[in-house]
């Protein structure tokens, strides 16, 4: 495989690997008059190292050489903050596009802008009454600078404390044996809480995700029985004795039980798991392409 | 074993009819209900005797029930409570989360479909259109003596030219991938999948998760049952020749265009398969054209797009579950066929089909909700299914292709919804039960 192929590796561009703001100042690019797609795809490839296979000179208002430009990468920009080179207002995609003028549009970003955190003031009962989605099971819960979550807390039937200790090791297992086993939630992070109030134990479960709940009710439903999650739901009171065949009732419980947020943060908000795991692969990506080119 | 004398046809064949009618009606009073039901039944084939004599035959009738429809025949408060909640409400009370939004809105459909007074449907497939002619004539004589049951609205059914293949009137080959239901003695084609459980089609029966559960009361009414979806889609056929047009100067690219939202040349041929040009060969052949995987064949979508509609409505080897979501389809084309080469000429042409299956908000309405209309599936970001979703030109459709993706920004609807609705497909038992309502109490 020619460096020039390595550079277009399908997760680099399926990843949407940027050409962001700052790698066109690296190029010299802030003036995009009379740029074509070409001559932007040649000054990248240049900078990565690759016109040395092209054996295509380079452009004078631009790095002089292969060998700046080697430097100049390894000293800054690409090897930087890997969420920027992933969900930067440009993609590196849309760049082309906007350059060959077809239009401008950011949609990826549209749900907001990673590098401003953000706070987000919410109603009582969880929903923004004036724009309630409506689910399969009923209406969703808004998704924050946090992503979809829930927190549900439940009453623990007396006396089983020790149930939930020997599950998380249960889980810790399941997980460690088959590291995708919850991927189809599309999780972030899931914590499980014991607390008492008043002499009595509450069970809290708090999960955070890029989906809302109601998407993959089911296929929670089946990950449920087939990781033995449900011991643990099974030691609550009030969970439905028929909840591996009655999606419904399961849902009814949860959502009984589901404490909304009034208030969530996000430092970089609605960055999905999935964009942050590719971010990273991309900045992998780069830094074995740096050590290959020593 | 599946008891295929009890199991209304529809759901287990697939008839050689070349037209057909769907007649909508509304039962003003119950007695008057049952005396329709108690003549139609009659004509209401079993999946046995269509596997008998399919050839000979030249027409084929179905029947099924709105809940409204089930209330007004007759069927106690106790029994209706029994049903899901989502067959309960219908499909009009469900439109937002399908995505019947804007145009598609269920205000916009036609035939008195988005009505309560929509109880039934008689479902005709005719084997030519003297045959249709015939059977019609009955059927309005028969409703003309059945007191109040009144016609809300009929679809004439056209098989649209070639004629020797299915198709849509867009060009698509229809009928590929169909799921196989054990107990059927049918051989799955490859990459089609084991044979899946009955119950997850058929009420009764154990399905992909274990023993049947949940069913609705009496059992006669449940057993051997289904629940079917129908969607009448309109197809604009000039807005997507128009769009292959102004984005493939040449023949071959707009057929490429045409595959790239399907993720199937029109001939049939995947393009996991037929990544580069066409191939009706493979397209024609069964044992091949639904052969293929997406996680290791066709990771990123550089043969079939993320987003096409093949790849939403069966993500294959690429979802969870997949067991839990098929869908048995059935249905036809209406409306004239539009010539190659005519202009646009306004008459409404589309599909009128049944998504079929044991579960309406597991099957039916998570593809329709999750698959369909997802703007992020696949992290797409803002997209929706090119062909069935709801587009109201805001949103884009993103082609992976090295090195360098084609985006179009503003994909306009291909697709108007004209009217749906939830029924429930009673087996053969139950529809004498429902006929006999009244000697039961």
């Amino acid at each position: 495989m020619s460096h020039n192929q390595a550079f277009f590796e399908p997760e680099l561009i399926t990843a949407r690997v940027t050409a962001c703001e700052a790698t066109l100042r690296t190029l010299g690019l802030v003036d995009h008059t009379g740029l074509t797609a070409e001559i932007v795809a040649k000054k990248i490839l240049e900078l990565v190292g690759v016109a040395r296979c092209r054996g295509e000179g380079t452009p004078s208002n631009t790095v002089k050489s292969i060998h700046d430009c080697k430097s100049h990468v390894t000293g800054s920009h690409f090897v930087m903050d890997s969420l920027r080179i992933a969900t930067r207002s440009y993609t590196y995609l849309d760049v082309f596009q906007n350059i060959e003028g077809k239009d401008a549009a950011m949609s990826d970003t549209q749900q907001g802008d990673w590098t401003q955190p953000a706070a987000m003031a919410i109603p009582k009962g969880g929903i923004f009454k004036d724009k309630v989605q409506q689910g399969r099971y009923g209406p969703i819960f808004p998704k924050s600078p946090a992503c979809y979550g829930f927190t549900i807390i439940a009453k623990i039937i007396p006396g089983r404390e020790e149930v939930f200790y020997e599950y998380a090791k249960n889980i810790e297992k399941a997980v460690a044996g088959q590291p995708d086993c919850l991927a189809v939630l599309k999780l972030h992070y899931l914590r499980w809480v014991l607390f008492p109030i008043k002499g009595e134990t509450y069970f809290m479960y708090q999960g955070i995700f890029d989906t809302d709940f109601d998407k993959y009710t089911e296929d929670a439903v089946a990950l449920f029985s087939k990781y033995g999650i449900n011991t643990v739901f099974e030691n609550l009171e009030g969970f439905p004795a028929d909840w591996k065949t009655n999606a419904a009732a399961f849902v009814k419980f949860v959502r009984e039980h589901q404490c909304p947020s009034f208030l969530e943060y996000g430092e970089y908000p609605y960055v999905s798991s999935d964009e942050i795991k590719k971010a990273l692969k991309v900045k992998a990506a780069f830094s074995n392409m740096l050590d290959q080119m020593q | 074993m599946l008891e295929n004398e009890d199991i209304q046809h529809i759901l287990l064949t697939r008839t050689p009819a070349l037209t057909g009618r769907y007649e909508f009606l509304s039962f003003r009073n119950a007695a008057g209900g049952r005396a329709w039901l108690s003549a139609i039944r009659e004509k209401a084939q079993s999946a046995a005797e269509v596997m008998a004599s399919v050839e000979k035959d030249k027409r084929w009738v179905t029947v099924a029930f709105t809940w409204n429809g089930l209330r007004a025949l007759g069927v106690d408060e106790e029994s209706l409570a029994t049903f899901p909640e989502e067959f309960k409400q219908g499909m009009v009370a469900r439109a937002e989360m399908l995505g019947d939004t804007g145009e598609n809105h269920p205000d916009n459909w036609v035939g008195g479909l988005a009505s309560p007074d929509l109880h039934a449907i008689a479902i005709l497939f005719a084997r030519d259109a003297a045959e249709r002619a015939r059977c019609l004539t009955e059927h309005d004589q028969l409703v003309a003596v059945c007191e109040g049951v009144e016609v809300l609205s009929t679809l004439d059914l056209e098989a649209t030219p070639p004629f020797d293949y299915a198709h849509d009137h867009f060009g698509y080959r229809d009928r590929l991938s169909q799921p196989v239901i054990e107990g059927t003695g049918e051989v799955p084609t490859p990459g089609t999948g084991a044979p899946l459980k009955a119950g997850e089609f058929i009420l009764g029966y154990p399905d992909e998760d274990g023993p049947p559960a949940n069913l609705p009361q009496p059992e006669i009414l449940s057993r051997n049952g289904s629940y079917m979806a129908y969607r009448c889609l309109q197809e604009h056929v000039g807005r997507f020749r128009d769009f292959l047009r102004e984005h493939g100067k040449t023949h071959e690219e707009q057929e490429l265009i045409a595959a790239k939202l399907m993720g199937r040349w029109r001939s049939g041929a995947p393009l996991t398969l037929a990544p580069e040009k066409d191939d009706p060969a493979l397209g024609a052949d069964l044992q091949r054209n639904n052969d293929f995987n997406y996680k290791e064949m066709d990771p990123h979508g550089y043969a079939v797009p993320l987003g096409s509609h093949m790849r939403r409505m069966n993500p294959r080897d690429t979802a969870a579950n997949m067991n839990r979501r098929r869908m048995i389809r059935r249905g036809a084309t209406y409306g004239p066929h539009l010539p190659e080469d005519a202009p646009e000429d306004g008459v409404e042409r589309g599909i009128a089909a049944f998504v079929i299956c044991g579960s309406l908000i597991r099957q039916f309405e998570f593809a329709q909700n999750v698959w369909a209309n997802d703007r992020n599936f696949h992290e797409l970001g803002n997209e929706r299914d090119p062909i069935i979703g709801a587009q109201d030109g805001t949103l884009e459709y993103k082609i992976p292709k090295r090195p360098i993706r084609k985006k179009i920004t503003g994909l306009p609807a291909f697709t108007t919804v004209r009217g749906g609705a939830y029924f429930f497909l009673p087996g053969i038992k139950a529809l004498r039960y429902l006929a006999t309502l009244d000697e039961v109490h």
